[in-house]
């Protein structure tokens, strides 16, 4: 019996030993995605099917009304707070957290309004972002941006 | 619900405790993918992302899902080793241990983010932990208890033997077979409560937020104290028997010192 438990002590320990170092030794996402991003691309990925060509368009259209697509510098600070500034020099400081495990940026605007966002990459130099648009505008968007 | 064990429960103790904790399961996943975005109840989709993450190199996501499936896990462990080791102190206490520590791990979501969550992701992987576990414990418990025939936090395997169930329905000697009918019934009822729970938690997460884990603690108190209830209402009827008996007794015997003939009394 005696035996048994320090087995079951030891695999239990092996593992949390093991998620520790692992969380230790891997960035945090929450850490590395502050500083500045610049947005340097924009593209559809998906289409529902060939010669969708019409809704490209429909979207080309319709992306500048998305509010993502407002901010070209976006720069994340501490405490959650974003400040989103447009090519015209106007600014604007939202709010942003990351979900899940790590992979979904969540932007929530000064009116309440929420997007989501999955984090594709995150590395020093590079943020892909994918925005999944809804179904009157079917596509996965791309969003890639390079640090300042 | 939670008295009996194994082949001992009759089909209304399964189906009472499937489709409550089922109910309940719904509800902690759709609330969990509401606000945490990510699910809660079932971990099948997580070895999946654990294997892809792994691949990709992202070694903060793999510990992440790593320790979420581990958590599950230890759900499951947890729940059984109570009910093997309490089992023969007392069956209802053993049976009622994991579910009240489920109430706990979902009382101390709600709080906590009803009070202070601030949405950084350490808290998100947090509470997640909390409700993966939670979850664990509620599955563990009512397989364990009734000889795995009662799964209530995902429906991958459910929904799979309802399609054997189904296909066997096609012919006659199957569609008599009280077992499988039964055994339909069940699953269908399970599958039936998991999608309410989770479409009335769908629209009552935007009303009440955080407090929707109060709500669910409430449907596992009733899981817990309809079986005290029933143990005190049989305890009553018990008590109350035993004392009309022992008074008959009573009374039997004193007339029999009364009316009985001489020679009998010496």
């Amino acid at each position: 019996m005696k035996r048994l438990l320090v087995v079951y002590i030891s695999v239990f320990a092996f593992i949390l030993m093991g998620f520790t170092w692992l969380i230790r030794s891997a960035p945090n996402p929450e850490r590395l995605i502050l500083g500045q991003w610049k947005e340097t691309g924009w593209v559809y990925e998906r289409l529902n099917k060939v010669g969708d060509e019409e809704k490209v368009n429909m979207q080309e259209t319709l992306r500048d009304g998305l509010v993502l697509h407002k901010a070209e510098i976006w720069s994340f600070l501490p405490n959650g707070r974003l400040r989103l500034q447009k090519s015209d020099g106007e600014e604007e400081t939202i709010r942003w957290a990351i979900k899940g495990r790590g992979n979904i940026l969540e932007i929530k605007y000064n009116d309440g309004h929420k997007e989501q966002y999955d984090l594709s990459q995150l590395a020093d130099d590079q943020l892909v972002l994918n925005f999944e648009l809804d179904t009157q505008v079917k596509g996965l968007a791309k969003l890639t941006f390079d640090r300042l | 619900m939670l008295r009996k064990f194994s082949n001992s429960r009759t089909q209304g103790d399964n189906i009472k405790l499937g489709t409550l904790t089922a109910f309940s399961a719904g509800m902690v996943n759709v609330v969990s993918l509401l606000l945490f975005l990510s699910f809660s109840s079932n971990v099948t989709g997580y070895y999946a992302i654990l294997a892809a993450e792994f691949v990709k190199g992202n070694w903060y996501q793999t510990a992440i899902v790593f320790a979420w499936i581990f958590l599950f896990f230890m759900g499951g462990f947890v729940a059984n080793f109570m009910v093997i080791h309490f089992n023969k102190r007392n069956k209802y206490f053993a049976h009622s241990l994991p579910i009240s520590l489920e109430i706990l791990c979902l009382l101390v979501v709600g709080f906590y983010g009803q009070f202070y969550y601030r949405e950084t992701l350490a808290e998100t992987e947090l509470l997640l932990a909390f409700l993966l576990f939670a979850m664990g414990l509620q599955n563990g418990l009512t397989a364990s208890i009734s000889n795995f025939a009662v799964k209530t936090t995902h429906l991958t395997g459910t929904t799979t033997d309802l399609g054997i169930l189904f296909s066997m329905f096609t012919k006659r000697e199957f569609r008599s077979n009280p077992v499988l009918k039964k055994r339909a019934w069940l699953l269908s009822a399970i599958t039936a409560a998991y999608i309410t729970g989770a479409i009335v938690a769908g629209i009552a997460y935007f009303h009440i937020g955080f407090k929707l884990f109060y709500v669910i603690s409430a449907f596992l108190v009733v899981v817990i104290g309809h079986d005290a209830y029933k143990i005190r209402v049989v305890r009553y009827y018990w008590n109350s028997s035993r004392k009309k008996c022992k008074q008959v007794q009573a009374q039997d015997a004193r007339e029999r010192l009364v009316g009985a003939p001489v020679e009998d009394l010496e």
